[in-house]
C-alpha cells in the first residue's frame, strides 16, 4: 500500500518536471524566434497597445479572450505587417477561430447553429474581451435575441411563460451545435423535457388523461417558448384535446395500443367534421394529399398549433413543402404577387377541393348563383378582379367570347399574359419586352 | 488503288462497328410537332387531362375532363380521323384513361374516385373492384396503368400501396409505397416486371426491387431539371415525365440519367401549357393531353444520333 503511494508520487513529480521542461523549451524557442526577427521585447502585444489604446481599456473587461491573457499575443490572430483579410487578420474569421476551437461543432452533429457553420463567430462573441461570460457581445438571452427578434417579442408578451426560457436559452439549446437532436437541443424530446417534468406527477398524469406519455413528442402540443394557453399549449388547440377527449380519435388509455387511431386518414376527421368532408368530397377535384393515408394531418396538426386552423406551419412554408417550384418561382420573380409573397395561398386556391383546375376558389359573380359552374375565362377574370380592377388596368378585351389568336380553343384572360406565381419578367409577364408579349397574338406587328 | 479502296472500306466498317454503341448511347428522341386535336366540331376539348394509345388498334382515347366525356379518334399515318364522342352516365369527370390489348377502355373518374371499365365500343361494363384485395372498399386510385399483359397497376393513395390486378380486375398482389417519399402521384410498369413510381413533391423516381417487395430511389432529386412532374410513361427504354408546371416532357434513361426536355411552355402548336398525361402510340408518336391549351398534341418521336 505504502509502495503504491510512493510510486504515485514519483509519477506526479516526473509529470511536473516534464511539463516544466517542455514549457521552458517553448519559451526559449519563442524567444529565439523573437530574437531572430529582431523583435523588441513585448512586441507581440504591449507595443500594439501603445497605438491601439482603446484596446488596452477593453482588455480590462471581466472576460478576456484566452489568446490575449496567456502570453498576451495579438499575433495569434493578426498579421502585423500585411494580410489578405480585413483588420490584418491571419485568416478569414471562421477559419481563424476554428484553428484553436476545432471542436465547436460536434462530429456528426444533428443540428448546427447557422452563424457557427458560416464561421460568423463574431456575431455572438467579441474576439477580444467583454464583461459577459465567454466574452459574449451581450448578456444572457439578449445575445440570442439579436437575431431571434420574433422570439424576444413572443417571450415578452406571452401570458404563460416557460421558466427555463427566461433563465437562459442555453438551458435547452447548445449554442454551437447538437450531436443528439435537431433545433440545437441538448437532448432529444421528450428526454429534455423529462429532465424537469416527471410523468409520475399526479397532476401531469391527470392533464394527459392518464395516457402513457413516455414517448410522446411534447412539442407537438406545447410551445416550449411559452404561450397564451394554460399548460403552454400552442395558441390554437383542437377542441377534443382541450377537453381531454383523447379517446375520440385514439384508442382508450388502457388499450395495448393506446395511441392507435380509430380510423384512417380523412375518415377519422369525418366523424366530427361530417359536413365539411361531405362538401369536400362532393367536388370534382380533391387535393390529393387529403385522400392519402395521412389525410388531413398532412397539413393540419391534430392537437395544437401556433397557426390558425391548426395548420402545421405557416401557409407558404406548408404549401411549399410539395409546391417548392411555385414558391421558388415567386422568389425569383421580378414582380411579386402579394398573396403569394404573403403566403396567402387560399386567396385564390381552395386547399381542400374545387370544381376547377388548380383548385381555384369560386369567386362571387354578379347575377350568377354561387353554385353555378363558371366558364374558365369568366372564373379567372372575376377571381383576379377581386383584388385588381382590371377594367382600369387594361382595355384589352377578355372573357369567354374573346378567342386567343394563338390557340382557337383558348380564350383571352389575365393568365394569357401573366403567370400568377411570377416569371423572370416584370409584371409577371410570360414574355419580355412587352412588345414580344403583344406580338404573340398580334403577329402582324412582329419585326 | 484497289488496295487503297479495300483499306478505306475496312476502316469505314470498323469505325461503324465501334461507333454504333456510342451512337446508340448518344441517341436522343426528338419531338417533331405533327398534329393537334381541338375537336371544335364537337364543342371543343375542355381541359383534357387523359390520353390513351392503343397498342393494337389505331385508336387514341382522350379524357375530355371539363366536358365530362371521352373522345375517341383513329390515328393513322399521321392523320386524325373518325372523331367519336363517348358519354356514359358513370363517368362525370374523367381524369385518366388507358386501353388494354382488347381495346377495352379504362377511365379514372375524379369525382367518384373509381376506375370505370368500358367495352371497346364505349359501353359501360363495370368498375375495377380489385376483388380479393385487402380492404378493397377503401381504395382511392390516384393513378393507374395497364401493363403489356393487360394487368392493371393501381396507385392506391389511401392505402399507400400499389395494387396489381389481373385483366379482369381480380387482386394479384400489392406493394407498400416507400415510407420516405414526399408524395407519389403516378406509376408505370417498365421492362422486366419492374414498377417505377413518380414522387412529384420531391421530384424523385423509385423503382421496385428485383423480388418485387419494396421500392428504392431510382434517381436523385430531379428538381434542377424540372418544375413539377406529375405524369410518368415508359416506352422503348425511356421514361417520359410530364412536367406540368414546366410545360414540357422530361426524358429519363433507364440508368436514371436525365436526357433533356422536349417541347416547352406556350400556346402555339408544338408548345404545351400545363400538360397532364402522355402516351406513346405504336407507330412512335407521343400523344399529350395539353390541358390548359384545351387540345391534344401529337409529336413524331424521331430517334437521332448526336
Amino acid at each position: 500500500m505504502k509502495g503504491e503511494g510512493i510510486k504515485l508520487r514519483f509519477f506526479k513529480v516526473l509529470f511536473l518536471i516534464t511539463f516544466m521542461v517542455l514549457g521552458l523549451a517553448w519559451a526559449v524557442t519563442a524567444q529565439a524566434d523573437d530574437s531572430r526577427f529582431l523583435l523588441k521585447p513585448d512586441a507581440r502585444m504591449k507595443i500594439c497597445l501603445s497605438c491601439h489604446t482603446d484596446m488596452a481599456d477593453k482588455l480590462k473587461s471581466k472576460y478576456v479572450h484566452s489568446a490575449l491573457t496567456t502570453g498576451g499575443d495579438c499575433t495569434v490572430c493578426h498579421s502585423p505587417h500585411t494580410s489578405s483579410h480585413g483588420k490584418l487578420l491571419a485568416d478569414s474569421v471562421g477559419k481563424l477561430c476554428f484553428t484553436c476551437h476545432p471542436d465547436r461543432i460536434p462530429a456528426n452533429a444533428k443540428s448546427t447553429h447557422k452563424p457557427v457553420n458560416e464561421g460568423k463567430c463574431i456575431l455572438c462573441h467579441d474576439p477580444h474581451a467583454t464583461n459577459n461570460p465567454f466574452h459574449l457581445l451581450k448578456a444572457g438571452n439578449e445575445v440570442c435575441f439579436q437575431c431571434h427578434k420574433n422570439k424576444k417579442e413572443w417571450v415578452a408578451k406571452v401570458k404563460f411563460k416557460h421558466w427555463p426560457v427566461d433563465n437562459g436559452c442555453t438551458n435547452c439549446h447548445e449554442p454551437h451545435g447538437s450531436a443528439v437532436s435537431g433545433f440545437l437541443l441538448k437532448q432529444p424530446v421528450p428526454d429534455l423535457c423529462l429532465g424537469c417534468h416527471k410523468l409520475d406527477d399526479p397532476e401531469i398524469m391527470k392533464q394527459h388523461d392518464f395516457y402513457p406519455m413516455q414517448k410522446a413528442k411534447c412539442i407537438l402540443c406545447h410551445n416550449p417558448h411559452g404561450s397564451n394557453q394554460p399548460g403552454i399549449l400552442y395558441d390554437n388547440v383542437h377542441p377534443p384535446m382541450a377537453a381531454r377527449m383523447c379517446d375520440q380519435c385514439h384508442e382508450g388509455k388502457t388499450s395495448p395500443t393506446p395511441f392507435k387511431l380509430r380510423a384512417t386518414g380523412y375518415k377519422l376527421c369525418a366523424k366530427c367534421h361530417t359536413e365539411k368532408v361531405k362538401d369536400i368530397m362532393g367536388k370534382n377535384r380533391v387535393h390529393w394529399p387529403l385522400l392519402s393515408k395521412k389525410g388531413c394531418i398532412n397539413c393540419h396538426s391534430p392537437h395544437a398549433s401556433p397557426q390558425k386552423y391548426l395548420l402545421k406551419a405557416p401557409m407558404k412554408q406548408l404549401c411549399g413543402q410539395c409546391h417548392a417550384d411555385t414558391i421558388a418561382r415567386q422568389d425569383r420573380s421580378k414582380t411579386k404577387h402579394k398573396p403569394v409573397l404573403e403566403g396567402k395561398c387560399t386567396a385564390c386556391h381552395d386547399p381542400h377541393s374545387s370544381n376547377y383546375a388548380f383548385l381555384i376558389n369560386q369567386p362571387a359573380v354578379a347575377n350568377i348563383p354561387s353554385n353555378t359552374k363558371l366558364p374558365w375565362a369568366t372564373l379567372v377574370v372575376n377571381l383576379c378582379g377581386q383584388c385588381h380592377n382590371w377594367q382600369q388596368h387594361s382595355t384589352h378585351p377578355v372573357g369567354d367570347k374573346v378567342v386567343d389568336l394563338r390557340n382557337k380553343n383558348t380564350r383571352v384572360m389575365c393568365l394569357s399574359c401573366h403567370r400568377v406565381h411570377g416569371t423572370d419578367n416584370k409584371y409577371m409577364l410570360h414574355f419580355w419586352p412587352i412588345t414580344n408579349m403583344c406580338t404573340q397574338c398580334h403577329k402582324e406587328f412582329q419585326r | 488503288m484497289r488496295k487503297m479502296h479495300r483499306r478505306l472500306i475496312k476502316i469505314v466498317l470498323i469505325a461503324a462497328v465501334l461507333g454504333l454503341p456510342a451512337a446508340a448511347f448518344c441517341a436522343g428522341s426528338q419531338f417533331i410537332p405533327d398534329t393537334s386535336i381541338y375537336s371544335v366540331d364537337k364543342g371543343g376539348l375542355n381541359k383534357p387531362e387523359g390520353v390513351a394509345c392503343s397498342s393494337v388498334y389505331e385508336d387514341i382515347v382522350v379524357a375530355d375532363t371539363g366536358n365530362g366525356r371521352l373522345m375517341r379518334y383513329t390515328f393513322k399515318g399521321g392523320e386524325v380521323k373518325d372523331e367519336t364522342e363517348i358519354k356514359v352516365s358513370q363517368i362525370t369527370y374523367p381524369i385518366e384513361v388507358q386501353m388494354n390489348s382488347q381495346g377495352e377502355i379504362f377511365v379514372l373518374d375524379g369525382q367518384q374516385k373509381k376506375i370505370v371499365r368500358l367495352s371497346a365500343k364505349g359501353k359501360f361494363e363495370g368498375y375495377v373492384d380489385m376483388a380479393g384485395a385487402p380492404d378493397a372498399g377503401s381504395v382511392i386510385p390516384k393513378s393507374f396503368k395497364i401493363g403489356s399483359n393487360d394487368d392493371i397497376y393501381i396507385l392506391d393513395i389511401f392505402g399507400a400501396r400499389v395494387i396489381i390486378t389481373d385483366p379482369a380486375g381480380k387482386f394479384q398482389k400489392q406493394f407498400d409505397l416507400p415510407k420516405d417519399a414526399g408524395f407519389i402521384t403516378d406509376l408505370t410498369p417498365a421492362t422486366g416486371g419492374k414498377i417505377i413510381l413518380l414522387d412529384s413533391a420531391k421530384a424523385v423516381l423509385y423503382i421496385s426491387s428485383p423480388d418485387g417487395t419494396s421500392f428504392s430511389p431510382f434517381t436523385g432529386n430531379l428538381r434542377e431539371f424540372m418544375d413539377f412532374p406529375t405524369g410518368i410513361t415508359f416506352s422503348n427504354g425511356l421514361i417520359y415525365l410530364v412536367d406540368k408546371n414546366g410545360g414540357s416532357i422530361a426524358l429519363i434513361g433507364m440508368d436514371g440519367s436525365f436526357h433533356g426536355h422536349r417541347s416547352g411552355l406556350g400556346w402555339d402548336e408544338g408548345l404545351l401549357y400545363f400538360p397532364a398525361q402522355m402516351c406513346v402510340e405504336s407507330d412512335g408518336y407521343a400523344v399529350i393531353a395539353d390541358r390548359e391549351n384545351n387540345r391534344v398534341q401529337i409529336f413524331r418521336i424521331v430517334n437521332t444520333a448526336s
